[in-house]
């Protein structure tokens, strides 16, 4: 094998000889593809994960998603509503330029203007915000219009550029005009769907990284994905297909990093109809609206053994909603234990000794092993007398079906983009309203529910808030609103002299990644 | 002539007619993009700037009136998650979808003909019965595994070739090309191979079939008992009358292999059309559906046209008229 490493070495070599300062370049291997440069344009992880490498919020999320400052070193909370930010002085833009407030408001000014033609803006990120002032040059004001806890959360997700740039339209940013940022890499190029290549930013404020140059290349194809890693094409990858797990961890020239991720893959029961399409007792009733039916449910299924057996050991079973490390998660709540026989005594105790017809709908493209998921499910829930049928469909057909509500018994995953429980709790779980629970396709309702949450999100003490948090994810649990299956971990695989911690919003930021001396 | 290509336009423009209004359709069933694209905390407002944003709000007929009025100016939309227009989105990965598409054409010509012509002259021989063999191989095994073997002997075992990707590119009349430099030729060799195979397999087998009818025919006999040398029977009689069924086929394999070379793209990872097209059903990005479709039904109708003049040049016997035929 150290003899193809070393033709390998010298092809490279021979193949790319104007890449003078070999080692201190890096090729990563993405699996999604960035749709824009522009960082205000569209909420999806491919997009703000790049827009991390060349720009800063006003506070960024650490690897758990939690808040740390970036272009602002201090905040204060004037009142409820004023808060005031303390900016970090001498950071220059990439293009020379001084960081200032003005580059705030007009960067928060944008978000509007980028969510133009935008399939998921920016834009809720910044509904709380009545104004916004520079106070002086190194200092921010921020209004709010109401009490607004999560304000900070929501900025780590607004990408700050120079003022100058606040009414370039996305069309523009996309052709490279004003990608203009104060963060590690400066852009470069960037071809869609195929390659990003950026520079280092000497002057970072956070220190300059180790690489020269980062060559981003997309591999959608997990098997593409792994093979350019193993053949040294690259020196990283993103998101290992579970199969090959075992292979990389194996491989001599690799090694496979894990982190715990914030996506949790859960089960929508349809709780407000009386009959539902695909679940029925034999009275013809929705059997799936008693609590005691969703426990059982709940009790047949060996979520460590989905992981373990399908998912080669890339999730972390759970009985919550966000997972640990993050505000909200309750070290006190426990998971339910796999007990088919228990859950067969509920049934029974349910009025449903035979079980009933279920049809259970799932994605077959979505998530990782979704359909295998969905299937390993089908047949815990068959062990306890549960008559199932599973059926998966692919995701373009599968959600305009679920949101229609065409479906009884349902596999989801969402994400916890912003790092603390509410960002889950509030779409799934949150009574179905004009504003309220969209992603509610289950229609689980509980006013004790909803006002311990409504209280959460305009109490801006942090530990009062957060007990409120684990109260209500209390009341969702023991009603089980979802049944929570598992967190999915993000992966990476790089070459054995590279080091990366991994995140759980499993963004590939080529800063964070380290080259043994 | 010029009646005959007047038909084959006022066909063309049927055709892309007739596609345009199926797949429009054909994608309306199918789902709600905005169901793929927004996120689940969306509320109803933002769901619904963003619908008419699109331009979902409109009922479907109505919808693909809009469409095919600016289709008619030369504006097949934006697409969704690039926010470009899908028209530039395809053009731009075309050269490189069209460049392993010919070169893989040429692979199978270059390797396939001369085998083909071997194996038909001497059907009973060894080397003909491995060639004939490789072909049924090559026919009947999935592009898709050969490629996963090719890059795990000839990238991650041998490390001889890179895995994916199109390498260094020049520019060529304003094309961006990878065949002139080492590196780029290297990173062409695998996936065009593997686009290639099938085709190969195809020349291979129609080249021998027909260079072993073609050696039965009276005027090879005649030729021989003029005692005319073999190879000029070989080039001038054997070749020119194989070529005239090979010629369509090839036509229409072209096209194949530009349209959908995407199961070689994916692997690979060479930045050409077909991957965006997979992309874009996934999310339900229509205008870029549409437009690719557009392109594909054009390029077909081009080719085929190609084809039907080269008949005729290779084929004295055939002429091109108007109308049906």
């Amino acid at each position: 094998m150290k003899f193809f490493a070393a033709a390998a070495l010298a092809a490279s070599v021979v193949l790319f000889p104007s890449a003078g300062a070999w080692a201190r370049d890096l090729t990563v291997g993405l699996s999604a593809s960035t749709t824009s440069m522009d960082p205000q344009f569209y909420v999806v992880g491919p997009n703000s994960a790049m827009a991390r490498n060349i720009f800063d919020g006003l506070v960024n999320q650490d690897a758990r998603q939690q808040i740390e400052p970036a272009l602002a070193t201090s905040w204060n909370r004037v009142d409820d509503t004023t808060w005031e930010f303390k900016l970090r002085p001498n950071v220059k833009f990439h293009d020379g330029s001084d960081f200032t407030a003005e580059d705030v408001v007009a960067s928060i000014k944008r978000v509007p203007l980028a969510a133009k033609n935008s399939p998921s803006a920016f834009t809720p990120y910044v509904k709380a915000i009545a104004d916004v002032l520079a106070v002086d040059p190194m200092t921010v004001r921020i209004t709010t219009k109401g009490p607004t806890p999560l304000l900070l959360n929501n900025l780590s997700r607004i990408a700050i550029l120079p003022a100058e740039f606040g009414e370039t339209p996305t069309e523009q940013m996309n052709q490279g005009k004003g990608v203009v940022g104060t963060g590690p890499f400066k852009f470069v190029s960037w071809t869609p769907d195929s390659v990003i290549t950026l520079e280092r930013n000497p002057d970072y404020w956070g220190g300059a990284t180790d690489w020269d140059k980062v060559t981003f290349r997309i591999f959608k194809n997990n098997s593409a994905r792994v093979a350019a890693i193993l053949s040294g094409d690259v020196d990283m990858i993103e998101n290992i297909p579970t199969a090959d797990t075992s292979r990389l961890e194996e491989s001599n020239s690799v090694k496979v990093i894990k982190a715990t991720g914030n996506r949790l893959m859960y089960l929508h029961m349809d709780q407000d109809r009386e009959t539902s399409p695909f679940a029925k007792g034999e009275d013809g009733k929705n059997p799936l609206q008693k609590a005691e039916v969703r426990r059982a449910l709940s009790l047949s299924l060996n979520s460590d053994a989905i992981v373990e057996r399908l998912m080669d050991g890339q999730g972390t079973p759970t009985g919550q909603v966000v997972p640990e490390g993050y505000f909200g998660h309750d070290e006190a709540l426990a998971t339910d234990p796999f007990d088919p026989n228990k859950a067969k005594d509920m049934l029974a105790q349910a009025g449903y000794p035979d079980g009933f017809d279920l049809t259970f709908h799932a994605t077959n493209d979505r998530y990782p092993n979704d359909s295998k998921i969905a299937q390993a499910v089908g047949q815990f829930f068959s062990r306890i007398g549960v008559k199932t049928k599973v059926e998966t469909l692919p995701g373009s057909v599968y959600f305009s079906r679920a949101s229609a509500r065409e479906f009884s018994f349902i596999m989801g995953g969402a994400a916890v983009e912003t790092g603390e429980a509410s960002g889950v709790l509030g779409p799934l779980l949150e009574t179905f309203g004009d504003n309220a629970g969209q992603g509610n396709r289950g229609r689980y309702s509980n006013a004790e529910f909803d006002k311990t949450l409504e209280q959460a999100r305009t109490t801006l003490d942090d530990g009062e808030r957060e007990a409120l948090l684990k109260k209500a994810t209390g009341i969702a649990m023991s009603d089980l609103g979802i049944i929570p299956l598992f967190f999915l971990d993000n992966t990476w695989a790089a070459k054995t002299d590279l080091s990366f911690e991994g995140r759980s919003d499993g963004y590939t930021l080529p800063f964070y990644v380290k080259a043994a001396q | 002539m010029s009646s005959y290509l007047f038909s084959r336009v006022i066909q063309t423009i049927v055709t892309l007619f007739v596609m345009s209004l199926l797949v429009f359709v054909g994608l309306y069933l199918v789902g709600n993009p905005v169901d793929v694209l927004l996120s689940s905390s969306a509320t109803p407002a933002e769901r619904l700037e963003v619908i008419q944003a699109f331009g979902l709000d409109r009922p479907v007929w109505e919808q693909y009136f809009v469409f095919l009025g600016k289709a008619l100016t030369g504006d097949l939309g934006n697409s969704f998650v690039f926010n470009q227009p899908a028209l530039d989105l395809i053009l731009q990965r075309m050269p490189a979808t069209l460049e392993l598409a010919f070169v893989a054409l040429v692979m199978a010509l270059v390797l396939g003909i001369p085998l083909g012509i071997y194996a038909g002259l001497k059907p009973h021989s060894l080397v003909s019965k491995s060639i004939m063999t490789f072909s049924i191989l090559g026919f009947s095994l999935p592009t898709f595994w050969i490629g996963l073997i090719m890059i795990m002997v000839f990238s991650v075992q041998l490390g001889w070739l890179p895995a994916s990707g199109r390498g260094q590119t020049v520019e060529l009349l304003g094309v961006p090309v990878s065949f002139l430099t080492w590196d780029g030729l290297s990173h062409l060799i695998l996936p065009a191979f593997n686009l290639a195979l099938f085709k190969i397999s195809l020349v291979i087998r129609l080249t021998r079939a027909g260079v072993m009818e073609v050696m039965q025919l009276d005027f090879v006999r005649f030729a021989r008992a003029k005692g005319m040398p073999e190879s000029r029977i070989l080039r001038v009689h054997v070749l020119k009358n194989t070529l005239i069924p090979l010629i369509t086929v090839i036509g229409l394999e072209l096209g194949s292999l530009i349209a959908f070379a995407v199961v070689t793209e994916t692997i690979f990872a060479w930045p050409g059309m077909g991957k965006l097209i997979i992309d874009s059903i996934a999310v339900l990005d229509r205008p870029v559906v549409l437009a690719y479709l557009m392109i594909t039904v054009i390029m077909f109708s081009v080719i085929n046209l190609v084809v039907d003049i080269l008949y005729s040049v290779v084929d004295p016997r055939v002429r091109l008229e108007g109308g049906s035929r």
